[in-house]
């Protein structure tokens, strides 16, 4: 029998549909963050294709793709849809976040280029500073400036969201602790992008979008 | 879908792709049937059923440019995202403790003719009858481990091992012929 890893039998039951919703969401949080689990769930996903020809086909109703035509048609939300999060709207109501790029006077690191500076405010406090560089613009380093305010039982996560696209990607936990700092990857600065972040449970959100409440939104371009 | 090859639809969906509202009708025209059955077999409600379908279509509408080959097939990807936005609707449903009832097991298609010429078609009869039966229920109806312990009439364990061997025996199977 070949090799089949913890891994491997976790990724072809997720394919399956055996795991529990616990074990669901916990494999697409993993998911999100491993290429190689990735590749691991590509290759089920086409080992066991063939199954989905149990099901004879049965057209829905025609009301149905006037459905989605009027979905496709509506204009979506200048942000990519930021407020069809559920308890966005009402989240944001109470949360102000404070925008200014400018050209960073030094760089802060030895990656050369023009560093950019993006500070990250929750309720008027900035409590991280974003930079990225001309020269590797994928790389958004992110600083503590301040107590991030998440107790013991939370952490931020920083979201990105894409202007069309409903659900944002979450780019990784922000620094817990004032004069700490990490690096992670983004896009890179582009038209119709928007961070955000939320207060979720320890290690991050559960679900594949933010599960706790967001507390800051960034639309880059109105700088 | 059956009538419309992977071969057909990767130029309709590179199409939906650039935004091409044509192709994506083209699109739903080929597919829906496969997907609405895919999604109301493991939800057994016409209602999510539909907002399974509609919520896939907004996502092929959107990432469709994100489609790799990678990924298999056309039709396997496109079955895949509604196949993994009805299993989320299940799981969630049944959070609330509102499942419907567990499907009929003879509605599944135990002959093979499903598929013919794949090589999982080749691998199945490689399982025993209980793996074949396992692996079939969940993949088509979402069935748990619990659930499908329940419908198999089996002990939890011997339904988990059923599926873990039988997985592992596809496995095997299928990557033999691998070049």
């Amino acid at each position: 029998m070949s090799a089949f890893s913890q891994d491997d039998l976790q990724v072809a039951e997720y394919v399956l549909g055996t795991l529990d919703a616990p074990e669901r969401d916990a494999l697409t949080a993993r998911l999100r963050e491993e290429p190689a689990l990735r590749a691991q769930r590509d290759a089920w996903e086409r080992r066991l294709a063939p199954l989905q020809g149990l099901v004879a086909p049965q057209a829905p109703p025609a009301a149905l793709w006037r459905r989605i035509l009027q979905r496709i048609d509506t204009p979506r939300p200048r942000r990519g849809g930021l407020w069809g999060i559920p308890g966005l709207a009402g989240a944001l109501a109470s949360a102000v976040l404070l925008l200014a790029i400018w050209l960073w006077p030094e760089p802060p690191a030895q990656t050369q280029g023009e560093w950019h500076n993006i500070p990250l405010a929750v309720s008027d406090a900035p409590l991280w500073q974003a930079r990225w560089s001309t020269a590797e613009p994928e790389h958004l380093h992110i600083e503590a400036v301040a107590a991030t305010g998440a107790d013991a039982e939370h952490d931020h996560e920083l979201w990105l969201i894409r202007e069309g696209d409903p659900r944002p990607r979450s780019l990784g936990l922000l620094p817990r602790h004032q004069g700490t700092a990490k690096t992670l990857r983004w896009p890179g600065p582009q038209p119709g992008l928007t961070l955000a972040i939320s207060t979720e449970p320890r290690g991050g959100s559960r679900q594949e979008g933010p599960s706790g409440p967001v507390v800051a939104v960034l639309p880059l371009d109105e700088a | 879908m059956s009538t419309t090859s992977s071969t057909e639809l990767g130029p309709l969906l590179a199409r939906v792709g650039l935004g091409d509202r044509g192709a994506f009708e083209s699109l739903y025209r080929h597919t829906s049937a496969h997907l609405y059955a895919l999604a109301l077999r493991i939800l057994r409600d016409e209602s999510l059923a539909q907002e399974a379908v509609q919520d896939a279509y907004i996502q092929i509408w959107q990432k469709a440019e994100t489609y790799r080959e990678s990924r298999g097939a056309v039709s396997t990807w496109l079955g895949s995202i509604v196949r993994y936005r009805a299993l989320d609707l299940l799981r969630s449903r049944k959070r609330l403790e509102l499942h419907a009832e567990p499907p009929e097991p003879e509605a599944v298609d135990h002959s093979g003719q499903w598929a013919e010429r794949t090589d999982l078609a080749r691998c199945w009869p490689a399982l025993s009858a209980q793996q074949q039966q396992a692996l079939a229920l969940s993949f088509v109806a979402g069935l748990s481990h619990p659930e499908l312990a329940e419908r198999l009439d089996s002990p939890l364990g011997t339904v988990k091992s059923w599926v873990r061997r039988g997985l592992a025996a596809l496995k095997q199977c299928l990557d033999e012929d691998q070049p």
